[in-house]
């Protein structure tokens, strides 16, 4: 049946292009690089990517997508990460931290210019990390997007050509994270102003050739780099915002990487030999947030019973076919200092019903439950999993759909008047302490604690982790504030999801990291 | 009063016939009209009778058989989260159906008599009117449903209203361009010439001239609500869920085309048939409410 | 005809003086604001006051009208909330986009929908008739997204002649145009049939039958311009739409209009873009709106001097 109504509507369609055209005259408004790596001809790269930046300032930009694919392309940072997620050098050659955790010292990489020939010396990186630091920025009138992961420094100074001294207010372990931002050139700032953000200067494989605004971001090939030389004259950054067109782009070989897909979109490639499939876990935890302040909620019981009552299992094999796993904690498996080894809640309905009835509640209660529509995967479908499950031990919620900037924004009102709020949520730094800090925390209400949970001893537990620097040392930490995060229940765990990319049969050099970065200035084919 | 309407003189005409006697029987005529006519009793009725019709709850989840083809169990398969597809589909004839006759009754009423008067009236009455829709006509059309719906939250209610407030600026200037154009005409000088004050004129002369125009637009509105729900849920402000929505049905269904084409399939047959059904009649009213096309 | 034009041009600026109270008020009564979404990771409470403030917002709303309006009469759209580019940078390029896309749509539409009605009408109730009617009805109730997207998969992936999206060569143009030729070409047929229906039975065409003139001389000269008046307004608001309520469709094909900015603005709360937006659109729109005007008074002569 379906394939007769595609029949007829193919064979009316096919009927009318026959009969239409276009019109003379119609100007072609520039060229697109298309993607076929022949032996001759230009090499190119084309990425059909989900989402636009905001901004290409390497100290501005707050997509995540881009920040691997662009801004590590165009830029050079202190510090990179690897295939598994670690810190690599790469300007910063050695790092030397004196024995009270506060001074870090180092030693840069000789010889490195920006894109515009001046020097990526000390005197441009204490350029940078002053400006990441500055709590206003001139042209922009606010902090800058990537401006707070360097909360913790205290100053920089310049030892000689090649070697910095930063100085930290207290030891910690979620500086590295600070060094992995791209390296802006001081000239170009001072040139552009307000307008770096579509002319960046970086040190990168590849320089900045073109933004058409809400089209494409085009790369091109650096010829002065001092690292190894990159492969494609162009890549292009395609924004295609639905995830089918995506899929169609790859399989007809207009692009040669398909970002953020489904397991539908999965599905329907896979056994195509001409393409790889990419596919990960994410950092990103997906969670109802319950509002601890707000009755009946504010008992641990209701809460707990809420964590028991739904089967997640089941959701990530049906709603999400498979494509994640449970969340068994805050933070996620992937995140820098995560701490294994916290149980998860189970499925037990009589448990939950059980609890319920200790707090109060035999028959249940009626609450609302706040839902982004749209933004993130599956999460409509989450919300309406849920909901049915809470129903089944007498929880009877209302779904509340709403755009996410209302989502935010009834999220962030000091009163907070909601209760319940289905949320993804993944820290930029990719650090489980970090996390924490921006999720739990007294001092983040309302800003990004929303389930308001605000327990001193535990704010102590936190900044005590993040402030030690031995790795062994902080996961074991984390893991006591994981599981007393768990045992509190100011989430309702739910899943972590998976990202999914394809790329072209025999392209390499690509990868892509939890926190949902994708790393593309060593591709080739 | 009817100063800038009449601007020459005309040979005075005898007035229009009245219609009303002869639309019924013309209607009962023609058989398109019985074939138009069944088939919305018949779609009201499954809609009315969804509960008992409807196999299972359309908000039943089952995740077990997401996606499950059409089998014994389940006449048109299953949902994404198992739901029952019929079930879902029927209970969808309601939203639906609901929700495009509210938004074109709201937007037709409004918009024509806005359109009525600013055409028969002309000068300072008809400037307000066409500036004000002009106004909203400036608005971008998806722009103004998306700001009613960020504001009030999504839900039926709001969706009425965005697309509602979307439609009335077309009859307005549709009905308003009729009604230029027949200022001449004879029937109405007429009518006029004879002493007839504006109402009547404009109900018992004009409105029936504009009917046919207006019947269409509605006819064709009815799916364009539809359509403009299915759009809104494309761009996540849609209904809320469960609501089993046929808009928002067929554009979930699109990421799993390839997976569960019997889901977009189904609903859309379903959307077909109504819109057919509902532009039929539609037609076939228009063909009744004119004796001039009856052949 | 010139005091006529004259008359409908000085409607504009009270037009736009509308446009821009009702936009600005209706982009400030949905809940939250562009700083809520602006605030980076990890801010606390008082940056989010401090971010209100840089931004303007926390002025009386009237007060960051006139600051707009002053801005506006200098020639200052303002800049991007989220990108801090500015404004007239982002919408042009993007409007171009539209206008190309809407041409060449409505050239194709028109072109297919006014022969179809005519061709309907003009055999009435015979086979043609009724299958181009299906037609129109099959093109009226498929949702254009889903359209595009079968013409996706039909051209681009099974049969690899055209691209699946983007925008810059004259093959990625064809897709969306005929996904949204289509579509509008299907409401102009319904809408020309029935107009061209309405005037074919009037006297004075009845007139010229008796008299003896060629159906076809009928055709053109006596019913098609009368008839095509409905059918103007029609296309005259499909054209709006298209230029500015696209967004289903470049979202499918990643075209870079101005439908999917506004939207995408609308959502992220950025208010310079939306109000510079829905300005450039109003202006757009208006002028359209015009031209229909003109067209009926050349369409319809007892119209003209009134």
């Amino acid at each position: 049946m379906q394939r007769t109504l595609v029949g007829l509507i193919a064979s009316v369609l096919i009927a009318t292009a026959c009969g239409t055209g276009t019109p003379a005259g119609q100007a072609s408004p520039g060229t697109v690089a298309t993607a076929t790596p022949t032996q001759a001809g230009p090499r190119l790269l084309v990425i059909a990517g989900a989402g636009a930046p905001n901004s290409l300032d390497a100290h501005d930009i707050s997509h995540t997508l881009t920040f691997g694919i662009l801004s590590d392309s165009i830029y050079d940072s202190l510090l990179k990460f690897n295939a598994k997620s670690e810190f690599e050098p790469r300007i910063a050659e050695s790092i030397e931290t004196s024995s009270d955790g506060k001074t870090w010292t180092l030693r840069l990489k000789k010889g490195v210019t920006f894109h515009d020939g001046t020097p990526l010396d000390a005197a441009a990186v204490k350029y940078n990390l002053d400006r990441l630091a500055a709590s206003k920025d001139p042209d922009l009138g606010r902090r800058l997007a990537q401006g707070t992961k360097i909360s913790d420094f205290a100053s920089t100074e310049v030892v000689d050509v090649s070697t910095v001294r930063l100085n930290l207010k207290a030891p910690s372990a979620v500086v590295r994270s600070a060094l992995v931002i791209g390296l802006v050139s001081p000239a170009g700032v001072q040139k552009y102003g307000k307008d770096f953000a579509t002319n960046p200067v970086g040190s990168g494989p590849y320089r900045f050739s073109e933004w058409v605004t809400g089209d494409r971001i085009v790369m091109e090939r650096n010829p002065d780099y001092w690292g190894p030389k990159a492969y494609f004259d162009k890549i292009t950054y395609r924004l295609v915002p639905d995830a089918a067109t995506r899929v169609a782009m790859i399989q007809t070989g207009e692009a040669d990487i398909a970002t953020t897909l489904g397991p539908e979109e999965i599905a329907q490639l896979k056994g195509n030999e001409k393409l790889e499939l990419l596919i990960q876990p994410s950092t990103r935890v997906m969670h109802i947030g319950i509002n601890v302040t707000k009755p009946p909620f504010d008992n641990v019981l209701v809460r707990k019973a809420l964590n028991l009552a739904v089967d997640k299992e089941a959701i990530v094999k049906s709603v999400l076919a498979g494509f994640g796993r449970v969340a068994d904690s805050p933070a996620a498996d992937g995140q820098v200092g995560y701490g294994p080894g916290v149980k998860p809640y189970g499925f037990d309905q009589a448990q939950a019903k059980r609890l319920l009835a200790e707090a109060g509640y035999p028959n249940g209660f009626k609450t609302t439950l706040m839902v982004p529509n749209g933004r993130y995967f599956r999460d409509k479908e989450i919300a309406e999993a849920v909901q049915g499950y809470l129903k089944q031990v007498g929880v009877d919620v209302t779904l509340q759909v709403q755009e996410y900037a209302t989502h935010i924004a009834k999220l962030r009102e000091p009163a907070g008047n909601y209760t319940l709020y289905l949320m993804s949520w993944s820290s930029s730094s990719g650090d489980a302490g970090v996390q924490f800090t921006q999720a739990f925390t007294c001092a983040s209400i309302p800003t990004f604690n929303w389930n308001r949970l605000c327990d001193k001893e535990l704010d102590t537990l936190i900044l005590d982790a993040n402030a030690t620097v031995d790795p062994a040392a902080r996961i074991a930490k984390n893991t006591v504030i994981q599981q007393r995060l768990m045992d509190r229940a100011a989430w309702l765990y739910l899943t972590i999801d998976n990202q999914a990319y394809a790329l072209k049969q025999g392209l390499k050099g690509v990868f892509v990291i939890p926190q949902e970065m994708m790393f593309v200035r060593e591709a080739h084919y | 009063m009817m100063k800038g309407f009449i601007s020459r003189t005309a040979v005075a005409a005898p007035a229009q016939a009245t219609r009303r006697t002869g639309v019924l029987v013309r209607l009962a005529e023609d058989n398109s009209a019985w074939l138009a006519g069944s088939m919305v009793v018949a779609l009201v009725g499954a809609a009315l009778a969804a509960p008992i019709l409807a196999p299972s709850d359309p908000t039943a989840i089952d995740l077990a058989n997401a996606l499950a083809p059409p089998s014994a169990d389940s006449v048109l398969g299953r949902d994404a989260l198992g739901r029952d597809v019929l079930a879902r589909i029927l209970h969808g004839a309601r939203l639906s159906l609901l929700l495009g006759c509210v938004t074109v009754l709201l937007a037709g009423g409004l918009g024509s008599a806005l359109g009525l008067v600013a055409g028969y009236y002309r000068g300072v009455p008809d400037s307000v009117i066409s500036r004000l829709t002009d106004v909203q006509l400036a608005f971008p059309p998806m722009l103004l449903a998306i700001a009613v719906v960020a504001t009030l939250g999504p839900g039926l209610f709001s969706l009425v209203l965005a697309v509602a407030v979307s439609t009335v600026p077309s009859f307005t200037r549709l009905v308003r361009g009729v009604v230029l154009g027949l200022a001449t005409r004879d029937f109405v000088i007429g009518a006029y010439a004879v002493g007839a004050g504006a109402g009547r004129i404009m109900f018992k002369h004009l409105l029936p001239n504009c009917l046919a125009v207006i019947v269409v637009q509605a006819s064709l509105r009815l799916s364009t609500v539809i359509l403009t729900a299915s759009g809104l849920s494309f761009l996540g402000l849609g209904v809320q869920p469960p609501m089993p929505e046929w808009g928002a049905m067929l554009s979930d269904s699109r990421r799993y085309l390839l997976l569960a084409p019997h889901i977009p399939t189904t609903v859309g047959l379903a959307l077909l048939l109504t819109v057919l059904a509902f532009n039929l009649l539609g037609d076939a009213v228009r063909d009744a409410l004119d004796p001039k096309l009856a052949t | 005809m010139s005091a006529f034009l004259l008359r409908r041009l000085s409607t504009l600026p009270l037009v736009l003086l509308g446009v821009s109270i009702a936009v600005f008020a209706m982009v400030r009564l949905a809940p939250g604001g562009p700083a809520e979404l602006l605030l980076p990771q990890g801010a606390n409470e008082a940056e989010l006051v401090e971010l209100r403030r840089a931004l303007g917002l926390d002025e009386p709303v009237w007060i960051q009208y006139l600051i707009w309006m002053g801005d506006l009469l200098r020639g200052d759209l303002g800049r991007s909330v989220f990108t801090n580019r500015q404004v007239v940078g982002e919408l042009l390029p993007r409007f171009l986009a539209s206008a190309e896309l809407a041409l060449l749509s409505m050239t194709i539409a028109t072109l297919i929908g006014v022969v179809l009605g005519v061709i309907a009408a003009s055999n009435r109730n015979s086979w043609i008739d009724r299958a181009t009617m299906l037609l129109s009805l099959v093109g009226i109730s498929t949702p254009v997204f889903w359209l595009g997207y079968l013409l996706i998969l039909m051209f681009a992936v099974n049969l690899g002649w055209l691209p699946a999206s983007g925008r810059g060569t004259l093959t990625q143009l064809v897709l969306p145009s005929v996904t949204l030729g289509l579509a509008a070409a299907a409401n102009i047929a319904r809408i020309t049939r029935s107009s061209m229906l309405e005037v074919l039975s009037d006297d004075y065409i009845r007139t010229a039958r008796g008299k003896g003139v060629r159906e076809r001389t009928i055709l053109r000269r006596h019913a098609l311009q009368n008839a095509l008046i409905p059918v103007v307004t029609v296309m005259g608001l499909q054209f709006g739409a298209l230029l500015g309520g696209a967004v289903l469709t470049e979202t499918v094909f990643a075209w870079p209009g101005a439908g999917k900015l506004m939207v995408d603005a609308i959502l992220a709360r950025d208010y310079p873009i939306v109000q510079g937006a829905v300005l450039v659109f109003a202006v757009a729109f208006t002028v359209v709106n015009i031209l229909i005007d003109l067209t009926y008074a050349y369409l319809d002569p007892r119209i003209r001097y009134t």
